[in-house]
């Protein structure tokens, strides 16, 4: 069935995804596949991955974990801090990831408040460790989450949790069984959007974990490092990358998530 | 045109066969809509000039022509900005320098200095690491002179690099923020932090064959992909010390420059690009910067006799 557009906005949108896919087509034309076991075999490469996704795994969950509490809080409450705070929270999402990281180092570097004393007290410190990468990771996902949630979260009708705290829920029964399960569509997409944040992220983590092979070097800064060097290692890497960021895009979309297709489309 | 294919719908009104292929392909593929499209819109919107857009059209030759003209004048308009463009910044006079991170500051001055002795002349610098601009060399990016800090870089960049002589040579120090690291053997102590380049950039390389002759067995907390990495990481605090060019060291006298005993130096190579449009002021630039000898002994690099 064909749908009415004009000639000028269907040019725009054929343009326009052009110009998003002409780069990725010719990264994956680009590929060296006969190579591509060997160089994935590489001790970099393999690495790179293995920080990639583990540290970008635990850095979903933990700033999903400490976002929902967040993100309930702040809808509920119309004090005018929280109004600030809102912008605050959401910040790092427009902070440029070197700045982010930067600010982390200020803060739980060795010279930083936090950090200093941390170091003072029991000698450790953060920074070159893959806790940073982590901690890299929560910074700059965290908000993404809180946003998504945030959005459900707003609309969300208060007669609900009315209606619970008439049949006798707690406040914590009303949040694990009532709030929880109304925003679950969102929490998905937020533990989505976090990992794939976290999978890219650059600048902070460089700046504040710092480039070592094996503990602290991503994905992203072995092909930065590639580039330099063995642009063949780049391609591998990228591919990869981009082979998972369709993958994560279609499991987002199957019908067996609640928000796919033929999904229940009732809840947020 | 009618908004329903012209298939779709037979004699009397009821959907036919193609209209229930169509609405299985719909209902996976398209967009979900309640109550369907609407019907009781006929929209006359020529999508070609077809018999029956005339007919919807008495003023369609108008509308030809219009579409002509526009386009006729869309390329002119395109055309135009392209030749402009193409002409706006490549007077003869201005040549543009791709350079290794390390000769910021030495290639800074050596320009200024070079466009106050030639001052029809202007010159952009570009720094970043030896092995992105062979890349961008190998690309196509338009350029006049290449210099980088390694062979294989020069030669990385292709058939536009005519791999030329070393023009200086720089040394790699320890350059140490905290007392906690007075000589090289104090890398090994337990708890000292200290960084230095990957292996796969001309930086680290000299670094790792260094430390290596020192007997340095502790590993660093960070490799950096250039060495602007390791002296922003002893700027910000957080390396006790790092492995830097000397020329760096000079930059910042406030650190304490620990000398290797057998040190490593990394060559520093420069190219006039074949293709450049300015060939003979880049020429005169690589001649000047060649005999510009107490300069970068001023930076601290080594000359080349």
């Amino acid at each position: 069935m064909k749908r009415h557009s004009s000639p000028v906005i269907t040019s725009v949108a054929t343009l326009a995804s052009l110009f998003l896919l002409l780069p990725q087509a010719m990264l994956l034309i680009n590929t060296p596949w006969h190579n591509f076991t060997a160089i994935m075999g590489r001790d970099a490469t393999f690495q790179a991955l293995k920080v990639s996704f583990v540290s970008a795994t635990i850095s979903a969950i933990i700033a999903t974990i400490l976002s929902v509490p967040l993100a309930w809080r702040l809808s509920r409450s119309s004090s005018r801090a929280s109004l600030l705070l809102r912008p605050l929270i959401l910040s790092p999402i427009i902070l440029p990831p070197t700045v982010a990281g930067f600010a982390l180092l200020n803060a739980y570097g060795r010279t930083g408040l936090v950090g200093g004393a941390l170091r003072t007290i029991s000698g450790l410190s953060l920074p070159y460790t893959s806790t940073a990468v982590v901690i890299a990771g929560v910074f700059v996902s965290m908000p993404f989450v809180v946003l998504v949630l945030l959005a459900a979260l707003d609309r969300m009708p208060s007669d609900i949790e009315e209606a619970a705290a008439i049949d006798g829920a707690t406040a914590s029964q009303s949040f694990w069984h009532v709030v929880i399960p109304y925003a679950r569509n969102s929490i998905a997409i937020g533990i989505a959007l976090a990992w794939t944040r976290a999978l890219g992220e650059f600048g902070a983590t460089l700046t504040f974990a710092g480039s070592l092979p094996g503990i602290t070097r991503t994905v992203p800064m072995q092909v930065y490092l590639d580039l330099e060097t063995m642009p063949e290692g780049a391609f591998v890497l990228s591919a990869i990358t981009l082979a998972i960021a369709i993958v994560v895009f279609l499991l987002v979309r199957t019908p067996w998530l609640p928000s796919g297709p033929r999904g229940r489309k009732i809840r947020s | 045109m009618a908004v329903m294919g012209d298939q779709a719908i037979d004699q009397n009104g009821a959907p036919g066969k193609s209209m229930s292929k169509i609405r299985i392909l719909f209902d996976a593929f398209g967009p979900h809509r309640i109550n369907g499209p609407r019907r009781d819109i006929h929209f006359r919107y020529p999508s070609s000039i077809t018999s029956r857009g005339k007919e919807s059209y008495p003023n369609w030759h108008n509308l030809i022509i219009a579409k002509a003209s526009r386009k006729v004048i869309a390329t002119a308009v395109t055309g135009l900005m392209l030749v402009g463009c193409a002409n706006s910044n490549e007077s003869p006079q201005t040549i543009t320098i791709l350079a290794a991170a390390s000769m910021t500051q030495s290639l800074t001055e050596i320009a200024q200095e070079f466009q106050q002795d030639n001052p029809k002349t202007r010159i952009r610098t570009s720094f970043a690491g030896s092995g992105t601009l062979a890349a961008q060399v190998r690309a196509g990016i338009p350029a006049d002179v290449l210099i980088t800090a390694s062979r294989e870089s020069m030669l990385r960049a292709g058939p536009r690099a005519r791999v030329s002589g070393i023009f200086a040579k720089n040394v790699v120090v320890l350059a140490s923020i905290s007392s906690k690291v007075t000589s090289v053997a104090d890398l090994n102590t337990k708890g000292v932090i200290w960084v230095r380049c990957d292996d796969a950039v001309p930086c680290g390389a000299a670094a790792k064959s260094a430390l290596l002759r020192e007997g340095v067995t502790s590993r660093p907390a960070s490799l950096e992909s250039d060495v602007n990495g390791v002296v922003g990481r002893l700027l910000s605090g957080e390396a006790d010390a790092g492995v830097v060019y000397r020329s760096d060291a000079v930059e910042h006298p406030q650190w304490r420059a620990i000398r290797f005993a057998s040190p490593s130096k990394v060559e520093l190579y420069v190219s006039r690009l074949r293709d450049s449009k300015s060939g003979k002021v880049a020429d005169r630039f690589v001649d000047y910067l060649v005999n510009s000898g107490k300069v970068f002994e001023k930076h601290g690099f080594e000359t080349v006799k």
